[in-house]
């Protein structure tokens, strides 16, 4: 702690930082200067804290002479009419009526019935595919169910 | 009880606190939203624009800073000085700013027109470039250390208030920032 510090204890950086910026009460202060005297380290560490404090002290900025007040709680009476909140609840709100409209469009329109295929009969099954598989073999699948390889017409 | 300020025109008239403020903000005044922008706004720019170094986004932040100070007028309780609860929001602001749109380097500001400056001045001139572009250039942390310590005159527990960082850690920064500072502007120190 800075506070128990005697003449002869050397400063810390963040200590000596105070003392260049002020911040050191009355008695701290004197006892760091009474040090910096007969410390030559310290002196030199203090001198460019310092230095550097005081030159950066010449960046003074003067803000534009434009007053937000009147801008500002323009914005803000705007937020109270329309909060955030209110803005969120109105994009939920058109989302579930959009929603709602579509499915209650959904629910209104007639359902035609669902085209399904009855029960085949075999006669129809064969007549469908043109096959008298009880007979003989349909040409185009003699080939197949003889076991035999197709003729290679490409060949002829 | 109604504490009060003094009155920054030097009038005897008590002005209210910002805590007084704040109270009638949470009741709905609006005037009492345009007294504290008045009264902060200054502050509220330059911490801004130190430490994005464009006026226009300054500006942008020191509004939205206030916006905000408004949308939480109802939940605010003066355990922190006001200018504490105003540089913390900016910060954020600039630090998210920052973040979100890594801008080019900083741009020296060229006065325009008028008198050509005597050599003085134009020295001065140069100097305060060199200082606003290391500063600029600084680590993230650094620079919002020395901007709150150097220009805003906040103290060591301050800062660690404002940023929430640990006491070590603000004093760490600040020495680590003006060392960086005292190495990038010796020209400039050794001759000032």
């Amino acid at each position: 702690m800075f506070g128990s510090l005697t003449v002869s204890d050397c400063r810390s950086d963040a200590d000596l930082l105070k003392l260049a910026s002020g911040r050191l009460d009355p008695r701290e202060e004197l006892l760091a200067r009474e040090h910096l005297k007969s410390c030559e380290t310290c002196a030199r560490r203090y001198e460019d804290l310092h230095d550097t404090w005081e030159v950066l002290g010449e960046w003074a900025v003067s803000p534009p002479t434009r007053d937000l007040a009147l801008v500002v709680a323009a914005a803000a009476r705007r937020e109270m009419r329309f909060p955030e909140w209110r803005v969120w609840l109105r994009v939920a709100a058109s989302v579930a009526l959009a929603a709602g409209i579509g499915t209650a469009a959904g629910l209104l329109t007639p359902v035609r019935p669902a085209r399904t295929a009855g029960p085949v009969s075999g006669d129809a099954l064969l007549r469908t595919i043109g096959v008298d598989a009880l007979v003989e073999p349909a040409p185009i699948l003699s080939d197949v169910f003889s076991g035999q390889e197709p003729a290679a017409e490409e060949e002829q | 009880m109604a504490r009060t300020t003094p009155d920054a025109s030097g009038s005897d008239t008590p002005q209210p606190s910002d805590a007084d403020l704040m109270a009638q903000l949470a009741r709905g005044r609006m005037e009492a939203l345009e007294t504290l922008v008045r009264r902060h706004q200054d502050r509220v720019r330059a911490t801004a624009y130190r430490l994005t170094g464009h006026w226009d986004v300054a500006d942008d932040i020191a509004q939205d800073t206030f916006l905000r100070l408004h949308r939480s007028a109802a939940s605010y309780e003066p355990t922190a000085a006001l200018s504490t609860w105003l540089y913390r929001i900016c910060v954020n602001l600039c630090l998210d700013r920052q973040r979100r749109q890594a801008r080019a380097p900083v741009a020296l500001v060229v006065d325009p027109g008028g008198e050509p400056p005597a050599e003085e001045e134009l020295i001065r001139s140069e100097r305060i470039a060199a200082i606003r572009e290391q500063v600029m250039k600084l680590p993230e942390r650094q620079r919002v250390a020395i901007v709150l310590h150097r220009f805003e005159g906040l103290s060591h527990a301050e800062i660690s208030q404002v940023t929430g960082w640990s006491a070590s850690s603000v004093e760490s920064l600040l020495v680590r920032a003006y060392e960086n500072l005292r190495s990038r502007l010796k020209t400039w120190v050794v001759s000032a």
